[in-house]
């Protein structure tokens, strides 16, 4: 009988400003299993971070509008990134974009 | 006096050629029409000022107007609009600064001041508890506005005046004059510290303790209000970020999608920008957070640089828009340098964006052997990069000194002066150079920039929905719509006071039911939708039909050729560009939807009536 393999992969988070300060770093390794979410890596990064948690998701459990997300430098905030497949050495970035005058 | 809530129902008018003052009414009408700030504002000036008047002659007026929250206890409603016709872009030029001036000059009675004329000599005027006085000012020419700010609150013995002053660049006719307001804040676009230049008026200094505006009803209006402040304070993201970076925080992240303006925007990535992000500055320069009046967010930075040549140089922010344009632009990658150019311009009193872009359109014209070095007349080789040459032209810009004396008139004036093709890369929008948000990297703001009527800000199109990803930001797709509906929102934003920093809890879209109900609450004029959005369209077209007036069309509503003939050349939005048909194409779609006429961009005379502007219409259509 041949068990099952679990494929597993790493993708690189990386944090700026405000996040990377409640993260207390601006880079994290998290290795998981092949065909994860984008989604299910953000909450595995809440998870273990939970202050960062704590800023993007609002007391009605929506993110806040502010967060970008991007995919390998690729701007993912138009699409339905929550589903979004995660690759082997993706790089995800998260950042809040400045507002006012 | 009025009826309505949120007005003390007086203007005073200012005449520096008579030496005269005298207090006006507003009228109830007037107030129904036009509302407050941006509305008075642009009403006066179209009123008032003659087409095709010299901007820095005795003719033009400067306008300050509140709007109806200033004073009051909504929250983040600091702002006060500055107003004139524009000594760089000949057209309608409004600029807003926050601070206390707002609130100060309610409290000492009055909505707005108009100024006219021209003074003889140096003069400021003092505005104090209902009584204003022109007084001398020979001490205070040449003076910086820190030096000036203290001498005046010297001479009137109390250090709690607010006061707005001009420095040496105003003083000097430099064409993007900045109004510096306590020290920190700034009107500072389109040159209307050159129009108080030009009228000898040094500055304005107010006191208030005596007055307020009524609230016309107080239930209606406190659960609006604490329903404002809650939303606000509870956005953890707004605060946070806010407290920790005001607005420096947007470099890091236009660094991340390839739109941050770098080398004149020769590129739209900086490899150094991680070194003037935003905790660059937070880490190392900023010491605590100073609040506007009424504000909980408490965005702007006291800052002081701690080690190294600046060492001890104290100062604000800066903000993002002084990064840019001091910073990636001019590939300085050295935040005590932005700090110390930031500094400069205050203290000198020039705009931070039209500087840092006119200096790093001085760096491209060397760099391609456009200008030899000798005219420059500055130390430094003034190539990208060398900071030193940087500081060295923003003095020679204040005092007009060498090429200083070509570069204080702006890109769009030097370019046509230089030629040899340097009008591809002088970056305005109708002689207004242009903010930080790229014009190539948000469709929207391809047309946004091309449409405001200010020319190249970024204050009445926001990049904001598309910077979130609400609206994707490659895509031409529904943008005319969405330009009208911002501004719509902006608009309002600036005829009632408010600060950009909580457009979100007002909204940013269109005419929301916060502005409807708070408007209604404080001053009592009955609003709904469908006419807040009346009030919205007549403000923006009559600030168009100003502009108009100066024969300024449809041909002015363009971009520098730089972004419609160069795709961004790398990082993630290389090969975005403004192509010229997605522009014509998005502009018809705008002219429809504003009821102007398509081939000239003018308002139409149907659209006009509909607005009830026929002062307007009688002079657009004279003939």
């Amino acid at each position: 009988m041949v068990k099952d393999m679990a494929v597993n992969i790493k993708v690189k988070i990386k944090l700026f400003d405000l996040l990377a300060n409640l993260a207390g770093k601006k880079e994290i390794i998290f290795d998981i299993p092949l065909n994860t979410s984008l989604e299910d890596v953000i909450q595995l990064l809440f998870n273990s971070y939970p202050e960062v948690k704590n800023l993007l998701v609002n007391e009605d459990g929506k993110y806040t509008s502010f967060l970008l997300v991007y995919n390998n430098s690729v701007e993912l905030n138009s699409q339905n990134y929550k589903s979004f497949p995660v690759e082997d050495n993706s790089e995800i970035m998260l950042i809040l974009p400045g507002v006012g005058g | 006096m009025t009826r309505y809530g949120g007005y003390l129902g007086k203007f005073l008018r200012v005449n520096l050629t008579e030496n005269k003052i005298v207090e006006e009414q507003l009228e109830d009408k007037f107030i129904e029409k036009f509302v407050g700030g941006n509305g008075f504002g642009a009403a006066y000036l179209f009123k008032e000022l003659p087409g095709g008047i010299d901007p820095l002659g005795p003719e033009n007026k400067v306008i300050l107007a509140t709007g109806p929250l200033s004073g009051t206890p909504i929250i983040s409603s600091p702002k006060i609009g500055f107003f004139a016709k524009s000594p760089l872009t000949g057209g309608f030029m409004d600029s807003y600064s926050g601070g206390h001036l707002s609130a100060e000059l309610k409290f000492a009675g009055y909505d707005g001041v108009i100024i006219e004329g021209f003074s003889s000599k140096p003069v400021f005027l003092d505005i104090n508890n209902g009584i204003a006085k022109i007084r001398d000012a020979e001490n205070l020419w040449g003076l910086g506005t820190f030096e000036t700010t203290r001498k005046i609150k010297e001479e009137l013995g109390d250090d709690q005046y607010k006061i707005a002053v001009i420095g040496p660049g105003g003083e000097n006719l430099v064409n993007y004059a900045a109004i510096i307001v306590e020290n920190f804040h700034a009107a500072g676009r389109g040159g209307i510290g050159a129009v108080m230049g030009s009228k000898n008026l040094k500055a304005i200094a107010v006191r208030g303790t005596q007055y307020s505006p009524k609230i016309y009803n107080i239930d209606l209006l406190t659960g609006v209000a604490e329903n404002l402040y809650r939303e606000v304070t509870n956005d953890k993201t707004l605060m946070l970020k806010q407290k920790r970076y005001g607005t420096a925080g947007a470099t890091s992240s236009n660094a991340a999608s390839g739109i941050l303006g770098t080398k004149n925007w020769q590129q739209e990535t900086f490899d150094n920008a991680d070194k003037i992000g935003g905790d660059a500055f937070a880490d190392n320069v900023f010491d605590k957070n100073l609040a506007c009046y009424g504000c909980p967010v408490k965005c702007l930075q006291k800052s002081s640089i701690k080690k190294g040549k600046y060492k001890r140089l104290e100062s604000v922010g800066p903000q993002y828009e002084t990064i840019y344009s001091f910073g990636s632009l001019c590939e300085n990658d050295d935040p005590a340098v932005i700090m110390a150019a930031n500094n400069m311009c205050n203290d000198l009193g020039l705009d931070t964006i039209s500087a840092g872009v006119t200096i790093a359109f001085a760096m491209e014209c060397y760099e391609k052997e456009l200008v030899p070095r000798a005219e420059f007349g500055i130390n430094a080789e003034p190539k990208f990069g060398n900071k030193e040459a940087l500081l060295e032209l923003i003095s020679k810009i204040a005092l007009r000194q060498d090429i200083g004396e070509l570069l204080a008139n702006g890109v769009k004036k030097a370019a046509a002066k230089i030629g040899q093709g340097s009008e591809d890369f002088a970056i305005h929008v109708k002689g207004l150079e242009l903010a930080g948000h790229s014009a190539r990297g948000y469709k929207g703001m391809t047309l946004g920039y091309a449409v405001s009527n200010r020319g190249g800000s970024h204050m009445d199109m926001r990049h904001v929905e598309e910077r979130s990803g609400k609206f994707d930001r490659k895509s031409i797709d529904g943008k005319p719509e969405l330009n009208y509906n911002i501004q719509s929102s902006t608009v309002i934003r600036d005829t009632l006071g408010y600060c950009t920093v909580i457009e979100s809890a007002f909204g940013r879209v269109g005419i929301s039911d916060a502005m409807i109900e708070v408007l209604n609450g404080v001053t009592g004029i009955n609003f709904d939708k469908d006419s807040l959005q009346l009030l919205a369209d007549r403000i923006w077209n009559l600030e168009r039909a100003f502009n108009v007036r100066e024969g300024k069309g449809r041909e002015e509503d363009t971009l520098p050729p730089r972004f419609m003939n160069e795709p961004i050349p790398e990082g993630p939005s290389a090969g975005m560009i403004a192509k010229p048909e997605e522009l014509e194409k998005m502009l018809n779609e705008y002219y429809h939807l504003r009821g102007w006429d398509i081939k000239s961009g003018i308002p139409t005379k149907e659209t006009l009536e509909r607005l009830e502007l026929d002062f307007v219409i009688d002079e657009l259509f004279q003939i």
